[in-house]
């Protein structure tokens, strides 16, 4: 059965494990996007596909892929938040949803870089995870 | 007229007379039926001539497997115990159907990194012993 919408379910599934808001509080995990002067570390997310893989009959499997952003002051402190986010990524019920199966795809690292004037980029190391969840 | 393949659904019963349950985790199925024909064509005859031959149908079905799913289940179990033909029942999107009784001739199950587990299930439809129905049927909405 779905949940609230499965933006919601990821965000359930993120806050669920104290490690990971231990690291960065569930105040900076968001989708979509964070204010540019928000405190960091930060964590926002966003689908970048969703598509069914099964057909009709029982709970339909479904198959979200998620980008995961850390946002942090360096690339030492993102990278330090990964395994615990590595591990939040977890199959469970979240909300009502069912998330079967979660599989760590792949992580990219950019690192902290200097901007126009004295601004400085933030760090960030971008995951990609396959959620199959049942609807 | 075209159907949607994703609001169809396939159902399946172990055993004659009962109800046809839903089957979950369903990612592909395809029927394959055929009938060769059979070459009757005399030596020195310039042109082939053949007769109807003998109907075969199969399927094959691509799941998303789970141990825990009680029809995926009782399919492994069908192999191991080499139960009779169970029944099957593909329900178009439109209403119609394709039903038949065959035999599970092989399930392999399958994984892999950076995916779900999977397997792929072989169908062998067949005539019912004591029957003089068809291996399968097709129904319309008609």
């Amino acid at each position: 059965m779905p949940g609230v919408n499965i933006e919601q379910d990821i965000r359930t599934m993120l806050v669920a494990y104290a490690g990971l808001t231990n690291a960065i509080p569930a105040a900076r995990i968001s989708h979509g996007y964070r204010l540019q002067d928000g405190a960091l570390p930060a964590l926002t997310y966003e689908i970048s596909s969703l598509s069914q893989e099964s057909i009709k009959g029982g709970a339909t499997v479904r198959l979200a892929t998620v980008e995961l952003n850390i946002v942090a002051d360096t690339t030492k402190a993102a990278l330090d938040i990964l395994p615990a986010l590595k591990i939040a990524c977890g199959a469970g019920t979240y909300g009502i949803t069912v998330f079967d199966a979660v599989i760590w795809k792949q992580h990219v690292t950019s690192p902290a870089s200097v901007g126009e004037g004295d601004e400085q980029e933030p760090a960030e190391v971008t995951a990609t995870i396959d959620i199959y969840y049942r609807e | 007229m075209a159907f949607n393949s994703a609001l169809s659904k396939l159902q399946w019963k172990a055993v004659t007379g009962g109800t046809y349950d839903d089957v979950a985790a369903i990612g592909s199925i395809s029927f394959s039926m055929s009938r060769p024909a059979l070459d009757i064509t005399p030596i020195g005859t310039p042109t082939s001539a053949f007769l109807a031959g003998v109907s075969n149908a199969t399927a094959s079905l691509d799941i998303f497997y789970d141990n825990d799913d009680t029809t995926h289940k009782a399919w492994l179990d069908h192999i191991n115990a080499a139960n009779d033909a169970s029944f099957w029942l593909f329900v178009l999107e439109t209403g119609e159907s394709i039903e038949g009784q065959a035999f599970i001739t092989s399930m392999e199950i399958s994984a892999a990194a950076n995916s779900v587990g999977r397997a792929t299930l072989q169908l062998q439809f067949t005539k019912a012993a004591t029957s003089t129905a068809e291996a399968w049927t097709v129904t319309t909405t008609a």
